[in-house]
């Protein structure tokens, strides 16, 4: 589902992601190792569409990104994708309903998913264990409980792709394994895809794909 | 979608926001309460007299004889000899005549010698009359009329006795007591700074003083109001025609009247004249009004730029979920419109509360005319436009940041 080839991307003639080729099939889970600054950031703005590579083709369920326009990629993005960051991923003004719910503000496909929004919203929050008023501010809450709600926002109106950049490492390890284990069965609930980077590999344990991504990027920085 | 979004991030950053609204508010009652006050100002200046067809008096520059007989300042003018002033005032085409004398003062304020006919005569703003708050026109020859600042200033009341100086020494008639008879209303021309008396008695008092020395006739103030003085001299006359078709003509007759050098002045065109002097000081102060908006509008880009960085997570985050370029680009430019707009409804209600309470003498309008409409749109075409420089600023940070911010 997910096909990328012979893709380069340079910035400033230096050459920062250099994929000769990586597959990842529907349903996978994709652990991604790597160190800060060895490209990952930047392979998952090529992976979301922000990015565009130099040279070299990225598909994803069919589709090949460069052909799309801007515009459409931004629908794309909002139709297929999920994501969680390591922090700050939630509008500190919005409360804990609007910040999930903006997620199929841009998405008539995610919309089309949730029956009920709050119903939808509450049984996500409850699968996710968390149990905060759906009133309370972004800003009030935990770091924990912020990262829950933005796997709640990634996973609202069963998006394909699940993507998680080192969604763990503001969190305690004890919050850490229950915070995986939660998102796995999320995900699997939903069938989506995930793909997870961290540089965290005790982390990986559970994932069926494993991949170093040094491997993967030839690009020697 | 964007304006829920704007309110939300608004309502969070409330103090700052509001003081960008005040800062434009503060420049909107600038802009427009310096414009509209400098516009009522003009045309109730142009008006300062109206309905009087000349102004005569012995002087070859129109603005001093202006200044000199109305507005109560300058140099002083040659006089005008009494015997030619009742000659003109014959005339056929003269309907009135009304004499001036100036020169004297009292404790400060300009003494204007003239008769009855004045305030019958006189008018203001198209056609007002002065009118009395206390008392009325001359009716004894020790009568004195005060304009209102006068009579607040100096604290003097309805029957009051008062003694005049002579000239603007400090020589005073100490044994001629004058009685206010009568005190004016506010009219926001210089009437309201001035004292009038009838022009026999100012001429009577004057007897006692030749060379600057007092000399005591030894005539009792009784028997010198029954004295028939008729002055000898004035410094200038106002004139209604019959017809103000003949104007030209009546003033080429007194600007070659073959007594004296004598010219006659047209108010309306002179205090055009006089207006265009001070109008750079107009234009100053709508420069400086200008300069409080430029400096309102970086209030608004600094507040926004401060916030900017705050921002590059909320762009990245709204990015990831689909967000366009374009939407970003909206978010900041519909933040920075709100400012303007807020500021510009704001100012104009602060302006009209304060036009309301500052009770001014002249007609201030609540409402902004066309003008100042299409003032205030340019202002928000400003503010808007200003408002793509963070916007820009945003959209490459959206391009370069992507999804993950490393701040």
């Amino acid at each position: 589902m997910i096909n990328i080839s012979a893709c380069q991307f340079k910035y400033d003639k230096e050459i920062i992601i250099d994929i000769n080729s990586l597959k990842i099939k529907e349903g996978e889970h994709l652990f991604l190792h790597g160190k800060s600054g060895s490209g990952k950031s930047t392979f998952l703005n090529l992976l979301c569409g922000i990015l565009e590579p130099t040279t070299g083709e990225i598909e994803i369920l069919g589709t090949k990104l460069g052909s799309l326009s801007n515009s459409v990629k931004d629908r794309f993005r909002a139709d297929n994708y999920g994501t969680i960051f390591q922090q700050f991923n939630l509008l500190p003004y919005l409360n804990v309903e609007e910040n999930i719910s903006l997620a199929c503000k841009f998405s008539e496909v995610k919309t089309s998913h949730v029956k009920n929004m709050k119903e939808e919203i509450e049984s996500l929050l409850d699968a996710l264990e968390l149990s905060v008023d759906l009133s309370t501010p972004a800003m009030n809450l935990s770091v924990g409980e912020q990262q829950r709600v933005a796997v709640a926002r990634a996973l609202i109106g069963k998006p394909k792709i699940i993507i998680a950049d080192e969604p763990t490492s503001a969190l305690d390890s004890d919050t850490k394994e229950s915070f995986m284990k939660l998102l796995f069965k999320q995900v699997e609930s939903q069938n989506s895809t995930l793909i997870f980077v961290s540089h965290d590999k005790s982390l990986s344990s559970n994932f069926n794909t494993v991949y170093d991504f040094s491997d993967i990027n030839k690009t020697q920085i | 979608m964007i304006f829920n979004l704007t309110y939300k991030s608004i309502l969070n950053r409330k103090t700052a926001f509001l003081l960008s609204v005040f800062s434009v508010a503060i420049s909107v009652v600038l802009l427009l309460g310096i414009e509209r006050i400098v516009k009522t100002g003009k045309s109730h200046f142009l008006n300062t007299i109206s309905e009087t067809d000349m102004i005569v008096g012995s002087s070859n520059g129109s603005i001093e004889i202006l200044l000199n007989l109305i507005f109560h300042i300058g140099d002083g003018l040659n006089e005008v000899e009494y015997s030619s002033y009742e000659e003109i005032s014959k005339f056929d085409e003269i309907e009135w005549s009304v004499p001036i004398s100036v020169g004297d003062s009292f404790k400060g304020f300009d003494v204007v010698s003239t008769n009855a006919d004045f305030f019958i005569h006189y008018q203001y703003s198209s056609g007002k009359l002065l009118e009395f708050e206390e008392g009325d026109n001359f009716n004894d020859f020790y009568d004195v009329i005060l304009g209102v600042h006068v009579a607040k200033k100096l604290g003097l009341k309805l029957g009051d006795k008062v003694h005049l100086s002579h000239g603007n020494s400090q020589h005073v008639h100490k044994n001629r007591a004058f009685k206010v008879g009568g005190i004016l209303k506010k009219s926001a021309t210089p009437n309201d700074d001035l004292v009038f008396m009838q022009l026999k008695a100012g001429e009577a008092i004057h007897m006692e003083w030749q060379s600057g020395y007092f000399v005591d006739m030894q005539i009792s103030s009784e028997e010198l109001s029954h004295m028939n003085i008729q002055p000898k001299q004035i410094s200038g006359m106002l004139l209604g025609l019959k017809n103000s078709m003949q104007i030209l003509e009546v003033e080429d007759k007194i600007n070659h009247y073959r007594g004296e050098n004598l010219k006659a002045v047209i108010p309306a065109k002179a205090l055009t004249k006089l207006y265009k002097l001070m109008s750079s000081f107009q234009d100053v102060l709508m420069f400086i009004s200008g300069m409080v908006f430029v400096g309102a509008i970086f209030t608004m880009l600094s507040s926004m730029f401060s916030t900017l960085n705050e921002k590059r997570r909320e762009i990245a985050i709204l990015r990831s979920l689909g967000a366009s370029v374009k939407l970003i680009f909206s978010l900041f430019a519909m933040e920075s419109f709100l400012i303007v707009l807020g500021g510009i409804v704001f100012g104009n209600i602060l302006l009209s509360v304060f036009v309301f309470y500052a009770n001014f003498s002249l007609h201030v309008s609540y409402l902004p005319d066309f003008y100042e409409i299409v003032m205030l749109v340019v202002m928000m075409a400003i503010a808007v436009l200003a408002s793509v420089i963070p916007a820009i600023k945003s959209y490459r940070y959206s391009l370069q940041d992507g999804l993950m911010v490393k701040v």
